[in-house]
């Protein structure tokens, strides 16, 4: 009861904050924004367990990673540290940016102060601290997926995340190649040399992390009151609900770099909102910054303000349809073909998502290091092709004596009106072009991940979490991934296996292809439809870089007001 | 035991010999009597008979989905609704004239999908409310006059099905019998609910939640304007009469109640096509592309600032329907209350 | 009461864990080994009826602890006395919702905490909102019956109820956030963002309590007693707003309970449509997560306010209507 009545002091505290925050923001540079944040609540700030969008694209603002991406291009820069690699490829050496402070919000003071240890001296970020971060990703205990990801690429770190129970955990936390030199030399050692290797150190498991208040706080480090951070922002205050906002500050006390530099914006505040919720907010002057429900992209176009105000920007993705391979007609590639081209994909993207979505020739994204695309390789893309459809179809028929109606097929999705709007779709493509009928089957999420498996046919989408065509490839189609759809080929295996450790670009896009070639074509399993494109709409005062990796640098941003 | 108390409840139909079924005749005539009952009786029906004779009257196909014209309208409803500006005039919208309400988000016509829908919607408005009152009333009735231990059991059955997770419940029923894959094991408990599932178009789940959610608030009202008549003279008089329980509540209580029981229930119906609005919404209603209006409300409602047509003219058919179950529920009150029997 | 909270108890822990799925599936596909470990951590390996009596033992057993609280999300209680006398740090603790699954460092209870006084607010201004338009509307159109007021009350009453929230919601955003610029269209914190919200949630409730006062109060005009009060030569103010309207009131007092409940802890849509960091959504997203302690915990809130709220209703039978005996 005592906690009830703090809270409400607190509620009426923060509601008065808040209503004084309104009018202090005429001097303050404020962005509203709710880019990438959606309804609910951002799942975690913590590193080692991130797995999603708004979580990674907090983090990414708090704590910068050793390499980081160019959001405009990519490729990847020094980040906290400058790397330089062995002749082997194996050893990773990362200098760190001295003297870069530990920081945390002061309610107090109103302030970002400098974290400081027993003897009054500033905390700076150090080769530990990158160590512990990526040694704590790696923890079997705390199973986390993306310290998984990590354990592939560091020598002795497989042994060691997947140790089963009675294992002798210290020998093989030891025999992990992650060795700090001295403060500000980090050293790793890769399990193998591949241009993704470095991709790895511009992901979110592998930052520093702050072990003293890790070990104070437990699981609840991550809280506002308890984080500290040495990004160019810092988090004041964290509205844990769905509807809820999370505030990040500026932080005076980050040095700057080329790729990471100081904050010019003050505040950035995420709402949680769905998208329509987002644009009506936008259209009433209470965000700066949002999204585009499909709906509305008409009039935005066709409306003299806010057409300037819209980006259209590559996503970092593909929607696509899977087929299960074990079961018939899809056993045979030539059915899943004759499907996949029997998608009318310019009319989905124009008249059903409608937002500048690109018709999808293949399962990897355009964006990717190594990708093949239309342009390169326009024999091997998939595009509408009724005659070609049609005529593979009939062949299939013909060989195995069967008709179109002896097959009670079944398109399953998990709930959404885009979903449902484009099976429908598909549903009536297939009927006219091959004369099959199919049933729609939706089912709330938890149900769909569960039972894709054994679907027939299931959409699905992929957003790579580093942006080189192996996290496409590799990590969703190679056997080891045991892929929902039943693909097991040992030819496609080898391909992606070889790309994985070649340094040229070309000669890995050559192989990509190839390996393409059969997941759509020879022994096809999927059916890509389009790639995933960001929407923003931007206040014309609001200075911005538009992003195409999926998170944005708002340290980069100004307002001009 | 049995045999006895038919025979006792025999005996008592037979008293009432001088005035039977008056209730009803006399309350059939006050409804006929009723201007608005009567033609709120001719709106249902005709939506009745949109629905039956959809095929014959709709437009067009349902399903049939003309891309090209995705969100398009014809001129008169952009003048119906002015923020809806044609591209011809610097806005948006694709004038269309072969749709009549304009096109959904696929190209389908909604005048068409509208008259489809009644099926559904109508369907769940007639089964809820029988369902409600079946399960609900008769609870009530119980609890309500028998009191103690048995209003107890009742009353506690009653909030526990009210905070029973009924969407757990319909997650799990879908999961396991609306099919993953096209194919069931024939003569499985699954291929059973399957081809019931399929033969109501994707209705059983509905019902299903239907029948779990709907009774309980009938029950409780039905029980609290139990407690409100049962101390009156006229149950007092029938018990010191030495009337049976069941025809004190029957043919005393029950009469005396109905009028608000029936409003209350006409007022559920709207509440009954959310429902299926909001199981649609979630997936668990109807099959796409079967439609109703609920799911065609929601899912216009997501583009009503654009296109308003798409979720108003589904609500302006909810509209009128609801209004016309509102006068004959009124009328249907008026008719079966008992201080009006021959007030003419 | 306790028997209602217990029966529903079980039937959801049940329940949640028949549906297929589990709170660690993602469409990445996660590694056996990692959902394996991750069983471990939150114990979802034991028997379910071991997992059942642990998760009801830290819900209902008060516990002493010391200052080391809140070092992991198993740890996280609703009610917290300090006792300092024995100790620094130590408070004796009760009510622990247990960890979130779905949300990997957050509790059931801090959700609940953050949540719920939003959702109540809400809650109670809709409620307020029904109440105040549509208990005189049900009044006027009983006591002008059959005439032009009669029919446009209900005509309003009628269109409340067929136009839901969903479509209500967006029309008072666009009318009142972004054409007119005077109510804020998301958010939360100030009187003025409650105003929209209430009005879409309320609307609808409104319509179901005008309908159900008017239908109430025309059967009790035509009591007796009404017509004694009335042959007494009682003013029509008295008679109709202390006879009648208290005891047409009963119906619409029984239809509010549950209804109370389920506004108070907090509804999907509008709460979605607004941005408002309130209860409804995490629930109606637990069970899509499977994040079974949320579950258990939003239902079991849930079913504790409906007995509450039950509980008050029928209370409010008696002081309504002497005439009722409670039992």
């Amino acid at each position: 009861m005592f906690k009830a009545t703090h809270r409400i002091v607190a509620l009426v505290v923060i509601l008065t904050f808040v209503m004084m925050g309104a009018v202090q923001a005429q001097g303050k540079k404020v962005i509203y924004s709710s880019r990438q944040m959606g309804p609910d609540d951002i799942p975690t700030l913590d590193p080692a367990v991130a797995e999603d969008v708004p979580s990674i694209q907090v983090i990414s603002q708090i704590f910068p990673e050793l390499v980081r991406a160019n959001e405009l291009t990519s490729a990847n820069e020094d980040g906290m540290a400058t790397v330089s690699i062995s002749d082997d490829g194996l050893v990773f050496t990362f200098n760190i940016t001295p003297k870069v402070p530990w920081v945390r919000y002061d309610a107090a003071s109103d302030s970002v102060v400098v974290v400081t240890d027993e003897n009054g001296n500033p905390r700076y970020v150090t080769a530990a601290d990158f160590a512990y971060g990526m040694m704590r990703s790696l923890d079997p205990a705390l199973a986390s997926y993306y310290g998984g990801v990590l354990s592939k690429w560091v020598a002795g770190a497989k042994e060691y995340n997947t140790a089963g129970e009675g294992a002798d955990l210290e020998a093989l936390k030891a025999a992990v190649g992650i060795k700090v030199v001295d403060d500000y030399t980090l050293e790793v050692t890769a399990s193998k040399p591949s241009p993704i290797v470095e991709s790895i150190f511009a992901m979110w498991m592998t930052v520093a992390q702050p072990q003293w208040v890790i070990e104070e706080f437990g699981d609840f480090w991550i809280e506002a009151e308890n984080i500290v951070s040495y990004g160019p922002f810092a988090i004041k205050s964290w509205d844990r609900n769905a509807g809820g906002s999370l505030v990040m500050v500026k932080n005076p006390h980050f040095p700057g770099s080329n790729a990471i530099p100081q904050a010019k914006i003050d505040e950035v505040v995420f709402r949680f909102l769905d998208v329509e919720a987002q644009f009506t907010a936008y259209e009433a002057g209470e965000l700066d910054v949002s999204e585009v429900p499909p709906s509305a992209i008409a009039r935005i176009r066709s409306d003299a303000e806010l057409s300037k105000q819209l980006h259209v920007d590559p996503g970092s993705g593909t929607y696509y349809y899977g087929f299960n391979v074990r079961i018939e007609p899809f056993n045979d590639p030539r059915a899943v073909l004759a499907f996949s081209l029997a998608i009318d994909r310019e009319a989905i993207t124009t008249n059903i998502t409608g937002r500048g979505e690109i018709p999808a020739g293949f399962f990897s994204s355009p964006t990717l290091v190594a990708a093949p695309t239309s342009e390169t390789h326009p024999d091997i893309a998939v595009s509408y092709n009724p005659e070609e459809a049609k005529a593979l179809w009939e062949a299939y028929l013909a060989d195995t004596g069967k008709k179109s109606s002896d097959f009670a097929l079944n398109i399953l999705h998990n709930n959404s009106s885009l979903h449902a709007a484009i099976a429908q779709a598909i549903q009536q493509m297939w009927k006219e072009t091959l004369g099959v009928s199919v049933n729609i089957t939706a089912q709330d999420f938890g149900t769909y991940l569960s039972t894709r498996r054994d679907a027939d046919i299931f959409r699905a989408g992929w957003l790579y979490d580093y942006p080189d065509t192996n996290n496409f490839l590799f990590d969703v189609f190679h056997s080891s991934n045991d892929p929902d759809t039943g693909f097991n080929n040992a030819e496609f295996d080898a391909l992606v296996e070889q790309a994985q450790v070649l340094s040229d670009t070309d000669a890995r896009r050559e192989l990509y292809a190839q390996a393409e070639k059969l997941l759509i074509r020879d022994a096809a399993a999927i059916a890509p439809i389009y790639y995933y494109v960001a929407l923003n709409m931007t206040k014309p005062y609001v200075e911005r870089t538009y992003s195409v990796i999926g998170r944005e640098y708002y340290e980069k941003w100004d307002i001009n007001r | 035991m049995a045999t006895k108390s038919s025979h006792k409840i025999a005996y008592l139909e037979a008293a009432d010999l001088p005035k039977p079924q008056s209730l009803w005749q006399s309350a059939f005539k006050r409804l006929i009597r009723n201007r608005l009952a009567v033609m709120g009786i001719f709106v249902i029906l005709f939506f009745a008979l949109l629905a039956i004779f959809a095929e014959q009257i709709a437009p067009r196909d349902f399903r049939t989905q003309v891309l090209a014209a995705s969100n398009s309208a014809p001129l008169w409803v952009t003048k119906l609704f002015p923020t809806m500006i044609p591209i011809s005039e610097g806005g948006y919208v694709k004038i269309n004239e072969d749709f009549f309400f304009g096109a959904d988000n696929l190209g389908r016509d909604i005048m068409t999908r509208v008259i489809y829908g009644t099926r559904v919607s109508l369907l769940v408005a007639i089964v809820g409310p029988i369902v409600a009152l079946l399960i609900g009333v008769t609870l009530g009735l119980i609890s309500g006059y028998l009191g103690g231990w048995v209003d107890n059991i009742i009353m506690r059955l009653t909030d526990v099905f009210y905070a029973f997770p009924t969407l757990l419940f319909i997650i799990l029923l879908m999961a396991f019998f609306r099919p993953t894959t096209g194919r069931f094991e024939p003569g499985s408990i699954g291929d059973f609910f399957n081809r019931l599932d399929g033969s109501t178009g994707g209705m059983l789940f509905i019902f299903v939640g239907i029948g779990i959610t709907s009774w309980m608030q009938m029950a409780r009202l039905t029980r609290g304007q139990v407690l409100s008549v049962r101390e009156m003279e006229y149950v007092l008089a029938a018990r010191s009469l030495g009337a049976s329980p069941t025809k004190i509540m029957l043919r005393h209580i029950l009469p005396n109640i109905l009028g608000p029981i029936i409003v209350a229930e006409t007022l559920t119906i709207p509440r009954y096509i959310s429902y299926e609005a909001f199981l649609s919404f979630i997936g668990l209603g109807v099959n796409p592309p079967t439609p109703s209006w609920g799911a065609m409300i929601s899912e216009g409602a997501v583009a009503i600032r654009d296109y308003p047509n798409q979720a108003l003219f589904p609500a302006l058919a909810l509209f009128l329907t609801m209004f016309a179950f509102n006068f004959v529920g009124d009328g249907l009150r008026d008719a079966l209350d008992p201080r009006m029997r021959g007030a003419e | 009461m306790f028997f209602v909270l217990f029966a529903i108890s079980v039937v959801t822990f049940v329940l949640m864990r028949l549906v297929p799925g589990g709170p660690f599936n993602t469409e990445r596909g996660v590694p056996p080994a990692i959902v394996e470990a991750l069983n471990k951590r939150y114990k979802l390996d034991a028997p379910l009826v071991e997992q059942y009596i642990d998760y009801m033992q830290g819900l209902l057993v008060p516990r002493l602890t010391d200052r080391t609280y809140r070092r992991s999300v198993v740890e996280d209680y609703i009610i917290n006395i300090p006792m300092d006398f024995l100790g620094e740090g130590v408070a004796l603790r009760w009510i622990n919702f247990g960890p979130s699954l779905a949300k990997r460092n957050q509790t059931v209870t801090g959700i609940i905490r953050d949540g719920l006084p939003t959702s109540m607010q809400l809650g109670i201004a809709a409620l307020l909102v029904g109440v105040v338009i549509g208990v005189p509307i049900g009044t006027i159109a009983a006591l002008r019956q059959n005439t032009g007021w009669d029919y446009l009350s209900m005509s309003v009453a009628i269109l409340g109820v067929s136009i839901p929230s969903i479509i209500l919601g967006p029309l008072l955003q666009y009318i009142f956030g972004v054409t007119l610029k005077v109510l804020p269209t998301t958010g939360w914190g100030t009187i003025n963002h409650l105003i929209l919200p209430a009005f879409a949630l309320g609307f609808t409730e409104s319509a179901l309590i005008a309908r159900l006062t008017r239908a109430s109060l025309l059967q009790v005009l035509r009591e007796d007693y009404i017509r004694t009060a009335r042959a007494k030569g009682l003013s029509e103010r008295v008679v109709i707003g202390v006879h009648a309207l208290k005891n047409a009131i009963i119906p619409v007092v029984t239809v509010l309970g549950p209804l109370a409940a389920a506004l108070l802890t907090g509804t999907f849509v509008v709460e979605t449509l607004f941005g408002i960091p309130g209860l409804g959504r995490s629930f109606v997203l637990s069970i899509g997560n499977r994040d079974y302690t949320l579950i258990m915990g939003t239902v079991l809130l849930y079913a504790m306010f409906l007995v509450v709220a039950n509980l008050i209703v029928d209370l409010t039978y008696a002081l309504f209507d002497p005439r009722i005996r409670l039992h």
